[in-house]
């Protein structure tokens, strides 16, 4: 009977001593579709953040942001307090809906240490949305397209020279569908570059729908000399990217700035990859991290949040063989040992140089005029 | 026993039916709006010719292959050219490979093979006929056609072999006349079972289609994550629509095929 007590008693204090000791999981959603993205997290930021706050974070990896987002909305239908996303990836359209449905947590901008660290400049507003302190920013992204120097010089500069290069290298030529979040940023990034940024933002929604009359015009007279003679359009980025590097196209595009460096780390690009900007600039963009406001444990999503941002994990993610994305961090308030490491990652001959890339960049236009752009895009490219 | 099991289909499956027919029809103000819109939207009936075309010309191809090939398995079974074993690992292989890795698989080979006889490969990835998308249905579904008629077949071509040499019947007419009628309900089955698949398979025409037009399913997903949660009502009903239109080809095919079995019988 003693026997039986103890050995109760032990069970007892075993279940007690490890329900105390449990630490709710974090749940990181993110958009799984690249590889050096979910082994970034995976390998690095996941056992750092174990090592450095306890704290077990786990990637649900998605396959479009806007299903957490919707998963967001029917929970708050529903009422649920205690949902299942701790932290979400998330920028644009999709933090703007969330952040006017009211499912996210108000200022977690102020309530994370490290946000002392962050460039100004990103905090503001995303995608011209005013951010408010609903999310922290976490990297950089800036778009650029990527040739094989062994075809020769870069292949274009703008939107009247890449009309030449289509022109002159027949088939040679593509861009993922618009349906696509590469391929609306290409035709975005195009709509720019013939209608102006300052123009476009000053236009109201109907003058910008009349003015890009002049863009279709554009992209009709493209089509014949797209791949397929544009019949059809890459489905994704992943589809353009094994084009390119089947040698089928001549040109693959990105949002991340190191991509050509991850690939050719990673064997799918040629060495001779190189990749370049337009002169009047290429879009350049920030996501971001939010917490909704039914999460189970903000404390410590607001921790791995920390984390993300801190200079160790911003330094790891911006190197080429890890992720390759640019950090949002100023590196104005960052240690000298801090800087030349950072600095180190942007010297490549790949890549164009800082100064350039900060002198060839236009901000995002509104999620209103990106909706106006890839309707017109369907109706006036692709159904005909 | 059985009440789990109820309780589980109710509430998750049941339960997922009725939200979505519930939320198709729209709110008191306008029943069944969503349903009329699509009814009038020309592209659907344009992708809907595109859906079925590339599906019935998929079934048309895999069931003259699984005829073939299952006439191949019963002269195997007589005359033992090559082990049964190996056979079956050859045609399981394929039921195994997700449906969104046998696509790239099949834009890599197409990428990768030389032209031939002057037909460049190439040219099948992303066809506005859809043959890079049929030639994948065929070697994802056929294999499944043949393991729903495979254990009919074995137990009839084993059952009665010494019946047909006694009658002295070619292995040819023994075939068509009887193992045939007798697998054809099983294929009947396979295809009722396939084509309703086909209506809802999304990953194959996705990678392997052309922007436009589009099969159903793919415009029914590009629409859904385009779209937020508030505006799917349409898309819900168009769920429900293409589930009727899958539902209703897949019996017209079943129908015919019993048609053909009668004849067949009578000759019998």
């Amino acid at each position: 009977m003693k026997k039986i007590i103890i050995f109760l008693g032990a069970i007892f204090l075993f279940l007690f001593s490890s329900c105390n000791n449990k630490k709710e999981e974090i749940s990181l959603y993110m958009w799984g579709g690249s590889n050096e993205v979910n082994t970034y997290i995976d390998k690095i930021v996941i056992p750092y953040i174990y090592e450095n706050e306890g704290i077990k974070v786990k990637r649900v990896p998605i396959v479009d942001i806007k299903d957490t987002v919707n998963k967001l909305l029917i929970e708050k239908e529903a009422g649920k307090k205690d949902g299942s996303i701790d932290v979400l990836w998330v920028n644009g359209e999709n933090f703007k809906v969330l952040k006017e449905t009211g499912v996210l947590e108000k200022d977690i901008l102020s309530r994370v240490e490290n946000y002392k660290l962050l460039k100004e400049s990103t905090t503001i507003r995303d995608f011209g949305v005013l951010i408010e302190g609903y999310e922290v920013p976490f990297g950089e992204a800036q778009f650029n397209f990527i040739y094989d120097t062994r075809n020769g010089d870069v292949p274009f500069t703008s939107h009247q020279t890449l009309m030449e290069y289509a022109k002159n290298h027949k088939g040679r030529v593509t861009y993922p569908n618009v349906s696509n979040f590469t391929g609306s940023a290409f035709v975005r990034n195009i709509v720019i570059d013939i209608l102006g940024y300052d123009n476009i933002i000053s236009m109201s929604d109907e003058e910008f729908e009349k003015n890009l009359v002049a863009v279709w015009d554009y992209f009709k007279e493209l089509k014949p000399y797209l791949w397929k003679e544009g019949k059809t359009y890459p489905e994704n980025e992943g589809k353009q990217d094994l084009l390119f590097s089947n040698g089928e196209i001549d040109i693959t595009m990105g949002y991340t700035i190191n991509k050509v460096n991850s690939k050719i780390a990673s064997g799918d690009y040629p060495e001779s990859s190189k990749s370049f900007l337009l002169d009047k600039g290429t879009l350049f963009n920030n996501h971001y991290l939010a917490i909704p406001n039914n999460s189970k444990n903000k404390e410590d999503a607001l921790k791995v949040i920390n984390c993300l941002i801190s200079p160790k994990l911003q330094m790891e993610k911006q190197k080429p063989e890890n992720w390759g994305d640019y950090s949002v961090l100023d590196m104005k308030k960052l240690t000298l040992e801090e800087q030349r490491k950072f600095e180190e990652f942007t010297k490549s001959s790949k890549i164009p140089t800082m100064v350039e890339l900060g002198e060839k960049r236009v901000m995002e236009l509104p999620p209103e005029k990106l909706v106006i752009i890839e309707k017109g895009w369907v109706e006036n490219i692709e159904k005909n | 026993m059985i009440l789990p099991f109820v309780i589980y289909m109710v509430l998750f499956f049941m339960f997922s039916i009725f939200y979505l027919l519930f939320t198709s029809i729209g709110d008191k103000k306008d029943r069944f709006i969503h349903y009329r819109n699509i009814l009038k939207n020309k592209d659907f009936y344009y992708f809907l010719r595109y859906t079925t075309k590339i599906n019935f010309v998929t079934i048309v191809i895999v069931l003259v292959i699984t005829i073939f090939l299952l006439y191949l398995i019963y002269k195997n079974n007589l005359n033992r050219y090559v082990k049964i074993e190996i056979f079956n690992k050859i045609i399981s292989f394929p039921i195994l490979i997700p449906y969104i890795s046998c696509s790239y698989g099949v834009t890599l080979l197409l990428l990768k093979t030389p032209k031939l006889f002057g037909i460049n490969f190439k040219n099948f990835i992303n066809d506005e006929f859809g043959i890079g998308i049929i030639l994948a249905y065929v070697w994802k579904i056929t294999p499944f056609m043949l393991f729903m008629a495979l254990p009919t077949l074995n137990k009839a071509s084993k059952k009665w072999e010494k019946l047909r040499m006694v009658y002295n019947i070619s292995e040819w007419e023994y075939f068509k006349g009887v193992i045939l009628p007798l697998v054809l309900p099983n294929i009947n089955i396979g295809l009722f079972l396939v084509l309703t698949y086909l209506y809802s398979s999304y990953e194959v025409p996705y990678i392997l289609g052309v922007s436009y037009p589009k099969t159903l399913m793919v415009w029914i997903v590009e629409r859904y994550k385009k779209e937020f949660f508030y505006s799917r009502e349409e898309i819900m009903a168009l769920n429900c629509i293409l589930g009727v239109i899958s539902l209703i080809f897949s019996y017209i095919v079943s129908i015919f095929i019993k048609c053909i079995l009668k004849i067949e019988k009578r000759e019998w």
